[in-house]
């Protein structure tokens, strides 16, 4: 741990109290990670860009404050980077499309991107996702697939790919991505690293290029527990700018992850969330639950209409949301992404206003599961990472596209806002799963601690891919 | 004249032309089987929703507020 080159693959944590101490320098962490990103990203394609120069500014900044015996932030020196539909200044936000190349660069920051270089953090660069973040599997016709780090054959898992690789392969310890329907759980899983969904509303999404407004959210992705939570800290606060934005005061995590699980009711998502998933899915739940002593056992009421309400109201969005890029660029379009995006234009509006009818009830009918455990089990995805490529498997004897049918586990929980952390599970040498933690929202520390007790029993962890 | 939603490949064909005339989106024959296959999806989830009776008073949620 003692030169930047080892530095650079340690957890954020570790980089900002080596920073601080003066042990190492912002500069060279920074530079060992851009160093890194040159040798490997060619192999996994997770970056899209780099942003060099001011990465290194911004580290050489924090070294100077250091020098002048200032107060470092709690991110001192920690290498990140943001999935590419997140503003960068002076970066086009491509948001995995052809169409948006186009643009002209953004004029400033989304409002978390300066949060997490208010904390110090550096940011290097902007990363791979599927196109307009209608996706699961990590795969991008314009840009190409990023490759999973564990087993370049293998998907990410999407929409954010480029994430979960950079993640995975060491890049970074730290990226900011979004969820919408399982975009950070996804490819968390498949890449066998730690990410969090928060509350709906908790983060702000201002400079965020939107896919579903009813369903965004943002969140970070890390290969610990202990990460997730400075992270999610650093970028907590209301932000006028993202009408979603919760106005509730701030509920930090850092100083509450360690406190054990001992006291939480833990139980396990029955019904919907054991169907269609294949035996490693279920062993990766069953030795959570095992290490959790979770008997119990709870199943959300009709979960698989709270599915089919976000695919409706997902495809009715995002295709308002393209209508004019529709009109003027179809052909542009990944082909994936488009025929979603003009089936999605046909949608009767009474169907739609139904799907958000029925998130109400939903909601209500978790929130009554909340009253008797505080955290719940799921499995993250139905398998492991399917081949790139891939575009069926069978899951309960039923052959299915693989491309929505990866997001089936998350869909119904990101609907109702709740609060998420998917830890990664390693059942053998080959690839890994995750599993989601799940608690009612606002309560982002139970989930994280439970995660942490589960990192801290051996039982999840984030290793760095050998590449 | 029937009381339930019903929807033949025709129809969805029909609906699909209609609405892309609507709404002025030019629509390539080649895209049209892949999109008819995702317009049946959605009303395969649509139809499950209105088959789940919903009280009168159940609000929309499109921001919502946990």
């Amino acid at each position: 741990m003692s030169t930047a080159k080892t530095i650079a693959l340690a957890s954020a944590t570790e980089i900002a109290a080596a920073v601080a101490s003066g042990a190492v320098s912002a500069r060279a962490v920074t530079d060992a990670a851009l160093t890194r990103i040159d040798a490997i990203n060619p192999a996994i394609n997770a970056f899209t860009e780099t942003v060099i120069s001011r990465a290194r500014a911004m580290a050489d900044a924090v070294d100077a404050r250091r020098r002048k015996g200032e107060t470092l932030g709690p991110l001192a020196g920690v290498p990140f980077a943001v999935k590419n539909l997140i503003d960068i200044a002076g970066v086009t936000t491509r948001a995995g499309s052809k169409i948006g190349r186009d643009n002209p660069p953004a004029t400033r920051d989304a409002t978390l991107v300066r949060r997490l270089e208010e904390a110090g953090a550096v940011l290097v660069g902007a990363l791979n996702m599927g196109e307009y973040a209608y996706d699961f599997t990590g795969e991008n016709v314009h840009d190409g697939a990023s490759r999973n780090p564990h087993n370049l054959n293998h998907m990410s898992g999407g929409s954010s790919g480029g994430s979960g690789a950079a993640v995975a392969a060491g890049l970074v310890p730290l990226v900011l991505s979004t969820d919408t329907n399982g975009s950070i759980r996804v490819p968390s899983a498949l890449c066998g690293v730690f990410g969090l969904k928060p509350t709906f509303g908790r983060l702000s999404r201002a400079g965020a290029f939107p896919f579903v407004t009813s369903l965004d959210h943002l969140g970070p992705m890390a290969r610990s527990v202990g990460d997730l939570g400075l992270a999610y800290d650093a970028m907590q606060g209301p932000d006028p700018e993202d009408p979603a934005a919760t106005t509730r005061p701030p509920q930090f995590v850092s100083s509450e992850i360690e406190k054990g699980r001992d006291d939480l009711r833990i139980a396990v998502a029955t019904g919907y969330f054991t169907q269609r998933i294949d035996a490693d899915a279920q062993a990766a739940v069953d030795r959570v639950a095992a290490a959790l002593d979770a008997r119990m056992t709870v199943e959300l009421p009709e979960a698989t209409r709270a599915r089919a309400a976000a695919f409706v109201i997902t495809a009715a969005e995002s295709a308002a949301l393209h209508l004019d890029r529709l009109r003027q660029r179809a052909a542009d379009f990944d082909p994936a992404v488009r025929s979603r995006l003009l089936a999605g234009s046909t949608l009767p509006a009474a169907w739609v206003i139904r799907a958000q009818r029925f998130r109400r009830w939903f909601q209500m009918q978790v929130e009554r599961v909340f009253e008797s455990v505080d955290v719940l089990i799921a499995p993250a995805t139905p398998c492991r990472a399917p081949l790139i490529g891939q575009t069926t498997f069978v899951l309960g004897g039923q052959t299915l596209p693989v491309r929505p049918n990866l997001g089936i586990l998350t869909q119904p929980l990101s609907f109702i806002g709740l609060p998420i952390v998917a830890v990664p599970v390693w059942l053998d040498d080959g690839l890994p799963l995750g599993v989601q933690i799940i608690a009612a929202a606002w309560n982002e520390a139970k989930a994280l601690r439970v995660a942490r007790a589960l990192e801290q029993a051996g039982v999840v962890r984030a290793p760095i891919a050998k590449i | 004249m029937t009381n339930s939603p019903s929807q033949t490949e025709a129809d969805r064909a029909a609906l699909l032309d209609a609405s892309m005339t609507a709404l002025g989106i030019p629509l390539a024959q080649e895209w049209r089987a892949d999109v008819l296959m995702h317009m049946n999806l959605l009303r395969e989830a649509a139809l499950l929703l209105e088959g789940f009776a919903l009280d009168d008073a159940i609000e929309p949620a499109p921001i919502f507020i946990p």
